[in-house]
């Protein structure tokens, strides 16, 4: 029996000469090689202001994040303008430069102190200023983190974005009537070594930070103007009201946020077991488990039960034998998602890198290039993957507990997701077999815990060629208090605060 | 509709409950497009969801406008008969809503009524949430005069109601009708239970206390919906030199570039016919320009390259990239969108194989895959399911979009896109026909989307031999007296599927079971003039439909697509037009179906043919040739036919072949485009045999379908019902 498929992986040369007769009065440029490479959406017409709104230690940091991770990882140019960052960073240089220091504790939030009022005024213009520059240079979506918590102070906001044009405006208010979120979130603030409080003892800080919520109590106004565009979030996803909400991005905003919840849970990544393709060095295909591979699937109920305990799990696997076989002895409920099946490799799957490598050199070089936009022919590339793999990223924001039982490229996206990792690094993460990746989600970023079982399996990671080493890029559950002094592009939240 | 992901034992899908969605606003706010959208869009996600309208319901029982009191609806006094008609037709549609929770285990109910006063609504919350139903109130503000206008002038005064009506003097009444309700509307200001409010069809939408997932999805979909004017072309990419082969992701053939050329002036030149209908010019006011979406497969995007070309000629550029130089037909606003939700469907490991191969070289899994071709998924394959739910995004997109958009496609995307416009069941979803070579129009309207076929290429690749003239089936048809072989290939073996030919052969092809008997299965009881169809009229069912007993359940399709006299001088083209509103997704009935079919089968077959280096891949090349099918000379080949068979979009209960006639008859507007249809086809069929022109499989018998046709003109004198009943019989 001669499959015509697998005779497939040769056709390149062979077409050479079919190709010659396609041509069009003006042809596009031909396409050398087998893939090509595949370019960035064009969003260059989308200019969206997300103004927060809300109490201190009601989330707004914590939706702004997340908003930027979500829209990042769709590739929107997306930037957090926080104006506490933006304060305590100039306090800093003022303190360096001029040993001058600023008095940052309740006093100053009080609207009755006129000139730490309007200090705190320009500090929220100059920073709307920043933003408005930003999204003029290119920026999709600028989220004004501030309290904006008066109708004045909105009402400033709006006036200085209706002289801009093609700039939309949306109010994002955080409520939380929740005492306990409330509770834990001012002790996150205090814990997490807010400079603010650097001086103070844990109680001095708290006692200083709630005076602090109770100062913008005396003035809040929830958002009650007609005319804005906002959204309002009750409880992190509890309830969601969406007034004059228009427009595509807008929309999906919304939806997103609808879809956050922040009741404690992990989500488990674990590869399938080695393949005997993973033994052979091929990529692609869809083999079987190895015997290494079947011990790990063996053995992982036992893994997965002492982390989740009695606690309720859902396992999500591919549609490949693979991944359902490595499943297979897990006693909780199973989907499975295309959606989840690996990059399609195209005409180069079932094909060793060695094989590629003489097969098609170019190619191999160029997607060693720039491996995210790399598209294989016929196949996918991670850019592609990305796009399919949102409708899942929305369902993990609505589900609990969750293990993923996937491939390498698909978890390596989905990890950058959570982690919020740069696209350029994004091929290269460290996904290894016979591993679980525990993520459990805080409030700016994601626990991480690794068990790697004791069963040999092949490596089948391959790091970037040539390239000087750099090390990857590591997500922080910590949270920026400063400004970046020099923001680089995609990882301008990932560096360890100073 | 997709099946959703999972389901559940109750049959409710996201932990949401039943939820009751009560329409509120006054007449001619947009409320049925709404529930009508909303309603097609949740049953694709496998939300089991049902309109009840209130209107629909009372002309269902009470007929026509003419036959109500004179104060049916001003909403002062009322006389007690009239009182109690009204009470008699609110019950009856409560009836209706409790039998779709309690009986047909359904999720969701769109209650379309006005709704005006908060007395009535708060009396229908209490009494559904009292039953464990969530309720949530969906109102349809609209201030834009000119929404209200264009709404009432499209779709109320062609309602029974009026017929028979001057429009001037309908849209008075109507009016009228609308300020009566305007003395006692109530605007949702009532915080008791969840609402959305939405003004001016989507221009912006006030949500309170929405909650859960289906609910906030709900909302999301309103969000992006419009009733902006726009119309949604569908076309296929042009032939490619390795056609069957999902891997090669090969560039175009030189007849795919002269396929791309053609496609571009066709496009613009029905677009500017479209937009002169609605008294726009292209590029002036009102035409909001128009988009191009493609996959990222080469040859559908290399197939929009003529457009960013045009008026530029410049080689140097990459798709994408381009800024074309505005033209009068060209609005710069033409931009190109790649896609990469809408590659076609991966044929996993059967890539490169014809059915004929996948059946001989995996028996075990075709033999599941002809059970169901929907559901079915072969190793490393995407079944048809799993490209909807990929396609789901991109919904959410379509419906967003407000300029005219030109999808170029494949033809297992594009089958999946127009089953959710039009409201096909999932099961449907891999028979539907799209032929290269046709453009497909679509037209939102209120009750659906009204759709018609414009066949504008014959060429290589959408026939399989890619030498119409010469070689076709047509003459072969002929000889074998329209039922044979479907013109056996002149040096080919005929491949089959099911004992019959194989009429296709592209990746998107291989999964999908042609024209098999068991996609239509349900049809043979109600439709026996099917066979008689397939003889007489020279499609692709004709074409191959051997007189096995098969043949008897296939039911797919018969119509004559007019095409040009000669087929080698394309450039006089003639053009079909068929059209049909959407028809509702559970009329699994004879004429529904039959009505889509009609639309999407305009021709079928592709090929390969025409390319000389496939053998390479495999000896696949050598594909026989089925013929091709459906042709039929006609006269006159720069008569657009209108070809009309829409508008039959039912109340909403699932019709049942015998009741059929019945609901139908009740819907003035639907009744009339069938006619038309039929008019159209007698009037074809008439001018085929005045030139005694008719090649092919088909049409001697001189007998039209549906036993309607009976030659030429006796069927315009002839009572629809009449028609129509023969249709049914």
């Amino acid at each position: 029996m001669t499959f015509n498929f697998v005779r497939l992986k040769r056709f390149d040369e062979s077409t050479v000469a079919s190709r010659k007769g396609s041509s069009a009065p003006s042809p596009p440029p031909s396409v050398k090689g087998i893939g090509k490479k595949v370019a960035k959406p064009d969003y260059s017409e989308q200019k969206i202001v997300v103004a927060m709104v809300g109490l201190p230690a009601r989330g707004k940091s914590y939706l702004s994040n997340k908003l930027m991770i979500y829209l990042r990882w769709l590739e929107y140019d997306v930037k957090v303008f926080n104006v506490g960052q933006l304060r305590r960073t100039k306090a800093r240089q003022k303190a360096q430069k001029l040993g001058v220091k600023e008095n940052h504790t309740a006093d100053f939030f009080s609207h009755s102190n006129a000139q730490a009022t309007q200090s705190r005024d320009s500090l929220a213009e100059e920073s709307l200023e920043m933003l408005i520059q930003w999204l003029k240079e290119g920026g999709n979506v600028g989220i004004h983190d501030a309290t904006n918590s008066t109708k004045s102070r909105r009402a400033k906001i709006e006036a200085r974005l209706a002289k801009e044009k093609g700039m939309t405006l949306i109010f994002l208010e955080s409520l939380c009537d929740d005492p306990a979120v409330i509770a834990a979130n001012v002790e996150l603030k205090v814990s997490q070594g807010d400079p603010d409080y650097k001086d103070m003892s844990p109680d001095e800080a708290r006692k200083d930070f709630l005076r602090r919520i109770s100062e913008y109590e005396k003035v809040y106004e929830t958002i009650t103007e007609p005319h804005l565009s906002y959204l309002r979030i009750k409880n992190v996803g509890e309830e969601v009201t969406m007034s004059r909400i228009n427009g595509y991005l807008s929309s999906r905003i919304a939806f997103y946020l609808m879809n956050l919840h922040i009741r404690p849970r992990s989500i488990f990544f674990s590869r399938h077991g080695e393949s005997q393709y993973n033994v052979e060095g091929k990529i692609g295909g869809d083999s079987l488990l190895s015997p290494r591979g079947m011990q790990y699937a063996k053995a992982l109920p036992e893994l997965i039960l002492d982390n989740i305990g009695e606690k309720p799990l859902t396992v999500w696997t591919s549609t490949l034998k693979r991944t359902i076989q490595t499943g297979k002895f897990l006693p909780y409920p199973k989907l499975t998602w295309k959606s989840l099946d690996e990059l399609d490799a195209g005409v180069c799957d079932g094909m060793t890198y060695e094989e590629i490598e003489q097969a098609y050199p170019d190619d191999y070089a160029n997607r060693d290039e720039d491996k995210f936009n790399y598209r294989y022919r016929g196949g996918e590339s991670y850019r592609d993957v990305v796009v399919r793999l949102e409708p899942v990223i929305m369902e993990l924001e609505r589900q609990e507990n969750i293990l993923i039982i996937g491939h390498q490229a698909i978890l390596r996206c989905l990890y950058a997701y959570f982690h919020h990792l740069p696209q350029a690094e994004l091929p290269y993460i460290k996904i290894p077999l016979h591993t679980v990746i525990k993520l459990t989600p805080k409030a700016y970023g994601c626990d991480e815990e690794r068990y790697t079982l004791p069963i040999n399996a092949v490596d089948t990671h391959r790091p970037k060629p040539k390239a000087a080493k750099q090390p990857l890029a590591h997500s922080t559950t910590q949270r920026q208090y400063f400004v970046e002094e020099e923001p680089s592009e995609d990882s301008s939240k990932l560096k360890p605060p100073a | 509709m997709v099946a959703p992901l999972y389901t559940t034992d109750s049959g409710y899908l996201f932990h949401a409950g039943k939820i009751l969605v009560i329409t509120i606003g006054l007449p001619a706010r947009g409320k049925t497009h709404i529930s009508r959208s909303l309603e097609r869009y949740l049953r694709w996600m496998g939300v089991k969801t049902q309109v009840v309208s209130l209107g629909d319901y009372r002309r269902k029982m009470l007929g026509g406008g003419k036959g109500l009191p004179g104060d049916y609806f001003s909403l002062g006094e009322k006389s007690a008969s009239t009182n109690a008609l009204r009470l008699q037709i609110l019950e009856g549609c409560e009836s209706q809503i409790s039998h779709f929770f309690e009986h047909a285990k359904g999720q969701v109910v769109i209650y379309d009524a006005n709704n005006g006063t908060r007395h009535a609504r708060k009396a229908l919350a209490d009494k559904w949430a009292g039953r464990g139903v969530h309720v949530i109130m969906l109102e349809s503000v609209c201030d834009n005069k000119e929404i209200i206008e264009a709404n009432i002038r499209s779709v109320k005064i062609s309602s029974p109601d009026y017929r028979d009506w001057d429009p001037d003097k309908a849209v008075e009444d109507y009016y009228n009708r609308i300020r009566d309700h305007e003395k006692y509307y109530e605007p949702v200001e009532e915080k008791d239970w969840p609402y959305i409010r939405i003004f001016n069809v989507g221009e912006r939408i006030m949500v309170n206390n929405i909650k859960g997932y289906l609910q906030s999805r709900i909302v999301f979909f309103l969000m992006n919906i419009h009733n902006t004017p726009r119309t949604i072309y569908f076309a296929r990419s042009g032939q490619s030199l390795i056609e069957h082969s999902y891997k090669a992701d090969s560039d175009l053939s030189p007849a795919g570039w002269e396929y791309a050329e053609r496609l571009k002036d066709f496009v613009l030149e029905r677009r500017a016919k479209n937009l002169a209908s609605r008294g726009v010019d292209v590029g002036g006011k009102g035409d909001q320009g128009l988009v191009i979406w493609t996959s990222t497969r080469r040859r559908a995007y290399h197939t929009a390259w003529p457009f960013l070309v045009q008026g530029v000629g410049s080689h140097s550029n990459t798709p994408g990239t381009n800024t074309p130089t505005p033209t009068p037909n060209n609005p710069p606003s033409t931009k190109v969108i790649e896609k990469p939700q809408m590659s076609e469907i991966n044929p996993g490991i059967w890539d490169g194989l014809t059915p004929d191969q996948a059946r001989k070289y995996y028996p075990a899994d075709y033999t599941r895959f002809l059970a169901d071709p929907y559901a079915f998924r072969a190793p490393r394959a995407e079944s048809y399911h799993d490209l909807s739910v990929r396609l789901e995004p991109t919904l959410i997109e379509l419906e967003r979009e407000k300029k005219d958009l030109l999808i170029i496609g494949h033809a297992s995307v594009i089958r999946c896109l127009l089953a959710y416009l039009i409201g096909l069941p999932a099961s449907e979803i891999p028979a539907i026909e799209v032929a290269r070579g046709d453009l497909l129009e679509v037209v939102p309207a209120s009750y659906g989307v009204r759709c018609r076929a414009y066949h504008f290429w014959d060429g290589p690749g959408r026939v399989r031999d890619g030498d119409v003239g010469d070689r076709g089936g047509v003459r072969k048809g002929k000889e074998d007296g329209g039922k044979g072989k479907g013109g056996g290939a002149d040096g080919g073996e005929i491949h089959r599927v099911n004992d019959r030919p194989v009429e296709t052969a592209s990746p998107d092809e291989i999964l999908r079971p042609s024209l098999m008997s068991s996609v239509y299965h349900h049809h043979d009881q109600n439709n026996n003039n099917d066979d008689d169809d397939s003889n007489n009229n020279n499609t692709s069912a004709s074409a191959i439909a051997d007189n096995d007993s098969k043949t008897k359940n296939n039911v797919s399709v018969s119509v004559s697509v007019p095409r040009s006299e000669s087929q080698s001088q394309s450039q006089s083209l003639s053009q079909s037009e068929i059209e049909t509103a959407g028809i509702s997704p559970t009329s699994h009935t004879a004429l529904g179906l039959r009505a889509l079919s009609l639309t999407l089968t305009l021709g079928i077959g592709m090929g390969l043919s025409g390319v000389g280096d496939v053998s390479h891949i495999g000896d696949i090349g050598d594909m026989g040739d089925i013929g091709d099918i459906g042709d039929m000379g006609t006269a006159d080949t720069a008569d657009t036919r209108n070809i009309d068979i829409g508008g039959i979009r039912g109340i909403g209960e699932q019709r049942d072949p015998n009741n059929f006639y019945e609901n139908y008859a009740e819907d003035t507007k639907g009744k009339r485009r069938v006619v038309s249809f039929l008019v159209a086809e007698a009037e074809a069929q008439a001018m085929v045999e005045a030139k005694g022109g008719i090649r092919g499989g088909g049409g001697q018998g001189g007998k039209g379908r549906g036993g309607g046709g009976g030659g030429g003109g006796s069927v315009r004198t002839r009572e629809p019902e009449a028609g129509l009943s023969e249709l049914l019989s």
